[in-house]
């Protein structure tokens, strides 16, 4: 089961359909080649280096919110 | 982003030659702990969303676990519908990789245009089944919309022809059946029949394997292993009756003819699973229709009674993109006690299992090239996992 995890993106390399995204404090390079429209400050969900789809942030919020309670529970096995 | 945790492989070699492979895992099995004392409405919703990239076979394993725990009767109709969006989203899958991951590996341009156009059809197909498109939760009512099904299917179909068959896939499946692969790999370039003959070149000549298909694991047993005190030992490294298995797309489609062949000829190795991955992509369109038939013809109201013995348990196993996948969950009052999923990459990828097994048939003197052959490897077997590589 592979997790999606959403990422708030913070710039955009249309010449190259890449993104740089940010979760907390990391950053990350990101293929934008999966969705169309992505602006700055949009919610992606993220796996394995591609932006699988654009969410709201109120998705976003929700989903992250459940990713600290899994890593609070220290689920990480 | 380390909560989404990885494979962590390691390849030992001697002479140039893979004797050891270790694998260990730090994917988060246990994440689904945070279910516990939710309300099982809210985890059906959830689900999907935390475990987006099969997340419609997700939420269909965890529909079936809720509605068997709540014994919950659900009709063919509503079972037809579900069971084509999980055909949807594994061609989705299967096509994402190929024109991603393929085409990255075979240093060819993406096909952009079509890779956005594919992720419209499962978003569409929902909306042409379901009433408010929503075909997972308690209570989800066909409402199919034939003309935009068979519309959605036909553009399937003719992306199918553009971008990996040249030939509709009904015709290629014949014509595989007839002359077998050899014809269609002279005759035509595209990333699949590229990425074919690379594995052909690549393959080791004496990587001749039989695969170990998971076999059909009954509840009951199910229910045992995950009730057992050594159940998250199970979920993490699983095996079954004592034995490693393997739950690919390569078992699925071992009873096609030209799989069977390839597998009998060349082993379970590379260009088998290659295959096999476009066979089953070949049939879906014809999978979809058949599910469309079925569905008009049975009546929306025609109720059957879910299998579940135990009220408040349930168990749910859906053959997603990369295997089986099962979902078990208990339930007081409504609210999760305990939700456990047993993912399709714990088997494939278990120390003693077929990731493992192919990868020691590898050699090269030159360690990229070694890494290489490898990334083939894994991703023919599980293209989405993620994992770290490093060679000794």
């Amino acid at each position: 089961m592979c997790l999606a995890i959403p990422a708030r993106v913070v710039s955009i390399d249309h010449m190259n359909d890449m993104a740089t995204v940010s979760l907390g404090e990391i950053e990350k390079q990101i293929s934008l080649a999966l969705v169309s429209d992505i602006n700055i400050d949009d919610y992606v969900l993220v796996h394995v280096g591609y932006a699988l789809n654009k969410i709201s942030t109120e998705e976003a919020e929700k989903t992250l919110a459940m990713f600290a309670e899994a890593a609070m529970l220290g689920v990480q096995s | 982003m380390e909560i989404e945790g990885k494979l962590h492989i390691r390849l030992l070699r001697e002479h140039g030659r893979v004797v050891d492979v270790d694998i260990q895992s730090s994917r988060p099995l246990q994440a689904v702990k945070i279910f516990q004392g939710k309300h099982i409405a809210d985890v059906i919703k959830i689900i999907p969303q935390l475990y987006h990239v099969c997340g419609v076979a997700q939420a269909s394993a965890a529909m079936t676990a809720c509605e068997q725990a709540m014994l919950i009767p659900v009709n063919e109709a509503t079972q037809s519908a579900r069971e084509m969006l999980v055909w949807m989203e594994t061609v989705r899958e299967h096509l994402w990789r190929i024109m991603i991951d393929w085409a990255h590996k075979l240093d060819v341009d993406k096909d952009a245009t079509s890779i956005k156009t594919l992720q419209q059809y499962l978003p569409q197909l929902r909306q042409a089944l379901f009433v408010e498109g929503e075909g997972f939760r308690v209570g989800a009512r066909v409402n199919v919309n034939p003309e935009a099904v068979l519309s959605i299917i036909n553009r399937l179909d003719s992306m199918l022809e553009d971008t990996v068959f040249t030939v509709a896939p009904a015709q290629w499946l014949l014509a595989m059946c007839e002359h077998g692969p050899e014809k269609w790999l002279q005759d035509s370039n595209t990333l699949a029949s590229r990425m074919f003959r690379y594995c052909s070149a690549v393959e080791a000549e004496d990587a001749f394997t039989i695969p170990s298909c998971l076999p059909v694991l009954d509840d009951a047993g199910l229910h045992q292993h995950l009730t057992n005190v050594d159940a998250d030992e199970f979920i993490a490294r699983p095996q079954w009756q004592g034995k490693s298995y393997e739950t690919t797309v390569l078992c699925r489609q071992l009873h096609h003819p030209v799989v069977r062949s390839m597998v009998q000829t060349q082993g379970a190795g590379m260009q088998a699973r290659i295959i096999a991955r476009l066979v089953e992509l070949a049939e879906i369109p014809g999978r979809l229709r058949d599910l469309m038939q079925h569905l008009c013809a049975n009546d929306a109201d025609d109720s059957v009674a879910v299998t579940g013995q135990v009220s408040g348990i349930g168990l749910g196993q859906v053959e997603a993109a990369r295997g089986r996948l099962i979902h078990r969950l208990e339930l007081t009052e409504g609210r999760v006690g305990n939700y456990q999923i047993l993912a399709p990459t714990e088997w494939n990828f278990h120390p003693q299992g077929v990731a493992a097994q192919l990868l020691k048939n590898l050699s090269s003197t030159d360690v990229t090239t070694l890494k290489t052959q490898a990334d083939f490897l894994i991703n023919v077997i599980d293209p989405c996992v993620r994992y770290e590589m490093t060679v000794h």
